[in-house]
């Protein structure tokens, strides 16, 4: 096992990361480009790196698919964030490409009271395509939005719209691509 | 990984984080690997602990106050050396790191435990008996006086 270094300005570059992943939310299904990546341990994308590092903190409960025990490790030095096996209680989930997709409906879909506390999904994924796939409305569309978002599971979709069919219950997405990441809030109508 | 236990490897790390950067810089230096065989995993960062405290020792815990520390980590080969150090003194915590990482090389231990850390040990005992005795000398003595009745 070897760990290795994270973000070379800790702070800075996470403020960085954050302020694009808000922007991301705020106009869903628009690709932006991150402005610095870590080094990422191996089975880990620098792009989703770059995520996890931002978010994942001592108050938050990360689940990793089995065999990132390095980037578990990896996570836990540079993050101090708890990493659960039991996805129904995990904050963030990621998801690295080809990897097997859990049952969404049963991640953390918040309460009534509290519809924040909730999970995140951070889904590596091939490459976004602007000229195919689904289109979006709804917050953050001045008008309808059209993505296609390359190397999702088969049946990605339909379960997205099963785990997010009690609004304001549901959960949230961040797609990554290389350099690009994509913002998919619950609150983002889906033509599919 | 390593075959040094615990109480060992504290043994040293107090040693190395109670001695002043300039006894560090001193001893380490014939020690230390040229700068591009260390991989720095976290630089020396700054931050506050809360250093919690118990009346009598055994009493209640409470909030004794804020301490300001500083921590690194460093990767020379396989070895991870770790450093928290009270105070804001980034390149004393980075020696601190570089000795706990050169420390775990069961190659170079008995050296630097005998060449470095024990000449830290013995000057951290002496500044101790040092400051006991100033303490001591100026020792008030109280009496209870009995009214007589």
């Amino acid at each position: 096992m070897m760990l290795t270094a994270a973000f070379a300005q800790p702070v800075d570059d996470a403020q960085a990361t954050f302020r694009t992943l808000l922007s991301a939310l705020s106009e869903p299904l628009l690709p932006r480009a991150l402005p610095v990546f870590p080094d990422a341990p191996a089975g880990v994308s620098p792009a989703a790196a770059a995520l996890l590092l931002t978010l994942a903190d001592a108050d938050t409960a990360v689940w990793l698919p089995d065999g990132l025990a390095d980037a578990a490790a990896w996570l836990r030095f540079h993050a101090g964030c708890v990493l659960v096996s039991d996805i129904a209680v995990a904050d963030f989930v990621y998801l690295p490409q080809r990897s097997a997709l859990p049952d969404l409906p049963t991640l953390k879909r918040g309460s009534a009271d509290y519809p924040d506390r909730s999970a995140t999904l951070i889904v590596d994924v091939a490459g976004f395509d602007r000229a195919a796939g689904v289109t979006g409305s709804g917050p953050g569309f001045a008008a309808p939005r059209r993505l296609g978002i390359q190397g999702l599971a088969g049946d990605f979709w339909p379960q997205w719209t099963r785990a997010n069919c009690a609004f304001p219950l549901g959960i949230d997405a961040f797609f990554v691509a290389r350099d690009a990441v994509v913002g998919l809030p619950r609150t983002t109508r889906l033509e599919l | 990984m390593s075959t040094i236990d615990i109480p060992t490897r504290q043994r040293w790390m107090r040693a190395l984080a109670l001695s002043p950067r300039a006894a560090l810089e001193s001893g380490l230096a014939p020690h230390l690997p040229p700068p591009d065989a260390c991989r720095w995993l976290r630089r020396p960062q700054t931050g506050l602990v809360m250093v919690e405290a118990r009346s009598g020792g055994s009493g209640a815990r409470f909030n004794l106050g804020e301490l300001s520390v500083t921590r690194a980590s460093v990767a020379v080969g396989e070895r991870v050396g770790h450093a928290w150090i009270g105070g804001g003194d980034a390149r004393h915590a980075e020696l601190a790191a570089l000795a706990d990482a050169l420390l775990q090389d069961d190659a170079r231990h008995a050296e630097l435990m005998a060449g470095v850390i024990a000449p830290l040990e013995d000057a951290i005992a002496a500044r101790r008996a040092s400051a006991s005795r100033a303490a001591a000398a100026s020792r008030v003595e109280f009496f209870t006086m009995v009214r007589g009745e």
